[in-house]
């Protein structure tokens, strides 16, 4: 009998977990990030002629729905006409990406440790299914294992900032007289190290570091 | 009398003035000379136009007298030869402009009689291109009036102004000439561009490149630059505008002996001959930074009147009309349509502003956004266009609101509010699509595209918003509240892999225990059989035997050992096990009728028992 409330509740639970990933719809929020508003916004910084705000906002746009054709287009319009390289990213960014945007990866994972963990459970007590419990095991540890790949692609982006002032040097310390380094261009992507004060040592794509103005660069992803 | 400058006549001036020379009015018969003036009576600010022609080509040139309070302005030139049985005859003419400096009458001799011009006071505020005025030059097109032309003390140059009227209302703007004069002979650079002072007045747009013409004054030639402008008027009053003009004037210094006469008008005469200057290197240049001054020129500025004024008035001051227009008559639900609504006419367009359509039932707009065209070099005349995004909520037979614009209309003195017609738009309801082609927003290109044109759009449009957004940018995969549902997950899952685990370990320990039981018991019986069998006690023996046989039957079967007897025997062996059951029945018969049996066969059921055991182990 405990076999079997078991079974049942974690059937339930995995078809509602199941619904509620395949719909890719999470609760409506009355306010905060969206992919349209971010894509507009970005697209009035186009008009606006500020390209680093418009690379800022498609990347930001970008992380929410990174399978939407007009946003990768308008990025890519806009680091072309500013001078920047295309982007391009990993193979597996660009097949995780068609696949489903990381917040919707994030509950596929869920699933397949539910996955894992029921027909383990369930393999115990009926041994004589026990091979089609170890294929949906496997399949479970293929969805866990897709969704931790792309946390680990996306682990960089935590600390990647851009460049959104025009004319920003990186200096050789964290002081405003410190000499100039190199000039960064308004829309390039930089990773983030550390902060001292109003400046943040950074690393340019050619792996080139200096201190930057805090003010001249944004997080692509805000922290909480 | 110097002879007039050759000048350039435009085709149509002359054909005029060939017109006009064979309709001269007055003629010199005599000279071959004939001169018109046309019309003879015009208002201040109006311009007439004087055609002199000669007959005779050969003849000396006419040029127009001095005649104080009057301005000729040549503009045209023409010549024409006739050859008529082989006799040759010629005839040029040079066409002026007459521009009145004062009101009276104006006798201009050489003509027989002489012509006649009456001008009319009041005409300086009079409109621009009244009826009977012959405007044939771009400032009288415009119905421009100069200031007086002030030369400058040595007669070398002068700095004038145009303007349409000279009452403004605030914020009003108009077109103005600013005109530099320098006499033919006289070397001059500009130093800067022409300037005013004083806040009441703003010039803006001023041309960087002027226009250049000739200019006859006071009978002498002067080369004349033109520039464009417009003025609009900030604060209310009657402020005089004088506008400055820096110069850098090279100027020919003769040295002491050359300009010192001698006294001998001969000598004098041979050494003040230019060629002699020259050739003896008595000439010097020098350069002077001058400024020059255009006569003050008063204009009254009024306010705008508080009355009466229409809401949402953005301070637009001239003529305008406006016209709307829908990208498409016919849209779905959810798509957008570009609404455009066009200003033009002439005024000042930069405080020409329009929000649209701000709240209209059924339909979702966005903020316009506005672009201004001008057509002519100042800006005071062009269109303005407001273009809006608008989109369809509801399906059916849907109707944009008429557009309106409000304006001050300096002519008749009052506010005007002009409005475009209501907008009929046929909605359909919107089919299945992607998420992605409902709701956006389509930009400049696509909107023509609309209209029948495939334009690639550089920047792809916007979308309209879904409502479903998220409280943070953070991946969940970093976010402490959603890593605790995988958390949550695993440790269900661990624990209860720990509780079945347990379980079975639990089960196997009760297993063991009661097998081990059974081993002794049955170890303890067959020790008791042993025993009995020495002694030839048949019934000890028997006795013994099925208790050793029953606990291990019990424990394959999971029930209490005393429970099997003779009459249930059947259920716990198989059919090829007669022994057990023959055994049984001895133990029975034994125990109850107390029979004896041989040590043999003891012997024999001893060994049934023992093998009984080993084909049965208890687990």
């Amino acid at each position: 009998v405990t076999a079997r409330m078991t079974l049942a509740l974690l059937t339930l639970a995995l078809s509602a977990a199941m619904a509620h990933a395949a719909s890719g719809v999470p609760p409506v929020m009355s306010a905060g990030y969206s992919a349209p508003r971010l894509f507009d916004l970005a697209n009035a910084y186009v008009r606006d002629g500020k390209p680093g705000m418009a690379v800022l906002n498609y990347e930001r746009a970008r992380l929410l729905a990174p399978n939407d054709p007009d946003i990768r287009a308008n990025l890519s319009f806009v680091r072309t006409t500013s001078g920047l390289r295309p982007i391009a990213g990993t193979w597996f960014e660009r097949q995780a990406s068609r696949f489903a945007s990381p917040n919707t990866l994030f509950w596929f994972g869920c699933v397949g440790l539910l996955i894992v963990g029921a027909s383990l459970f369930l393999a115990r007590q009926y041994p004589r299914r026990r091979l089609a419990l170890r294929a949906c095991t496997a399949a479970g540890f293929a969805l866990m294992a897709v969704t931790l790949c792309n946390a680990l692609a996306i682990w960089p982006m935590m600390n990647e900032a851009v460049v959104i002032a025009r004319a920003t040097p990186a200096r050789v310390a964290p002081i405003s007289l410190a000499d100039s380094l190199m000039p960064l261009r308004e829309g390039e992507i930089l990773t983030m190290d550390a902060k001292v004060r109003d400046f943040t040592l950074v690393h340019t794509d050619s792996g080139r570091t200096g201190w930057v103005a805090s003010a001249d660069i944004a997080p692509v992803i805000p922290r909480w | 009398m110097k002879p007039l400058p050759p000048r350039r006549l435009h085709p149509p001036l002359g054909a005029i003035a060939a017109l006009l020379l064979l309709t001269a009015g007055v003629a010199h018969a005599e000279s071959g000379v004939t001169e018109q003036i046309e019309p003879a009576e015009i208002d201040l600010g109006e311009t007439a136009q004087l055609t002199i022609a000669t007959l005779d080509s050969t003849q000396t040139p006419v040029i127009p007298p001095v005649i104080p309070g009057l301005e000729f302005v040549a503009v045209g030139q023409s010549s024409q030869m006739e050859s008529i049985n082989g006799r040759t005859t010629s005839k040029s003419s040079v066409v002026y402009e007459v521009i009145p400096q004062r009101a009276g009458t104006f006798t201009i001799p050489g003509g027989s009689p002489p012509l006649v011009l009456r001008v009319r006071s009041g005409g300086a505020s009079a409109p621009p291109a009244s009826a009977g005025a012959f405007s044939t030059s771009p400032a009288a097109r415009s119905g421009m009036v100069a200031s007086a032309t002030q030369l400058t003390q040595d007669g070398s140059a002068f700095v004038r102004l145009r303007l349409p009227k000279h009452q403004l209302y605030v914020g009003e703007s108009m077109p103005v000439d600013i005109q530099v004069g320098v006499r033919d002979g006289l070397v001059a650079t500009l130093s800067g561009l022409p300037s005013f002072g004083g806040d009441s007045f703003t010039l803006n747009n001023l041309s960087t490149k002027p226009e250049q013409a000739p200019e006859i004054i006071g009978g002498q030639p002067f080369t004349v630059l033109t520039w464009h402008s417009a003025l609009a008027a900030v604060k209310p009053g009657t402020s005089s505008l004088t506008i400055d003009t820096p110069l850098t004037v090279r100027m020919q210094t003769m040295r002491p002996s050359a300009a010192n006469p001698s006294g001998d008008p001969t000598l004098d005469e041979f050494f003040n001959d230019p060629f002699f200057q020259r050739f003896f290197g008595v000439v010097g240049t020098t350069e002077k930074e001058i400024t020059l001054a255009s006569p003050p020129t008063t204009i009254n500025v009024m306010a705008l009147p508080a009355q009466s004024r229409p809401e949402g008035f953005s301070g637009a001051v001239g003529h305008f009309k406006i016209t709307s227009e829908l990208s498409a008559a016919t849209t779905t639900v959810g798509d957008p349509l570009t609404l455009r609504m066009h200003v033009s006419g002439a005024g000042n367009f930069d405080r020409v502003r329009s929000s649209m359509l701000v709240t209209a039932h059924d339909w979702k707009t966005y903020p316009p956004t506005a672009i201004f065209t001008a057509t002519d070099s100042t800006g005071y005349h062009g269109e303005k266009v407001f273009k809006q995004i608008a989109i369809a909520k509801e399906p059916g037979n849907q109707t944009l609101p008429a557009l309106g614009f409000s304006y001050f209309d300096p002519d008749s003195g009052r506010y005007e509010t002009a409005q475009t017609p209501p907008i009929s738009v046929a909605v359909i309801r919107a089919a299945a699509s992607s998420s992605a082609a409902n709701g956006r927003v389509p930009n400049d290109d696509e909107g023509k595209a609309s209209a029948g044109r495939f334009v690639t759009p550089a920047l792809r449009p916007d979308y309209a918003d879904t409502g479903y957004s998220v409280a943070s940018l953070v991946p969940r995969y970093f976010q402490p509240s959603f890593l605790a549902v995988p958390s949550a997950m695993a440790l269900a899952f661990a624990a209860a892999w720990f509780w079945l685990r347990r379980r079975e370990q639990a089960a196997d320990d009760n297993s063991t225990a009661r097998q081990r039981a059974t081993s002794q018991a049955t170890a303890t019986w067959l020790a008791q059989m042993e025993t009995a069998a020495a002694r030839g006690d048949a019934q000890d023996f028997f006795s013994s035997a099925r208790s050793a046989l029953r606990q291990t039957l019990a424990a394959r079967s999971h029930v209490a050992p005393q429970s099997i007897g003779l009459e249930d025997i059947d259920a716990h062996i198989g059919p090829d096990d007669q022994e057990v059951r023959q055994l049984f029945a001895r133990a029975d018969e034994a125990t109850y009728s107390g029979c004896n049996a041989v040590i043999g066969d003891l012997e024999h059921w001893k060994q049934v028992v023992l093998r009984q055991l080993n084909e049965r182990p208890a687990q």
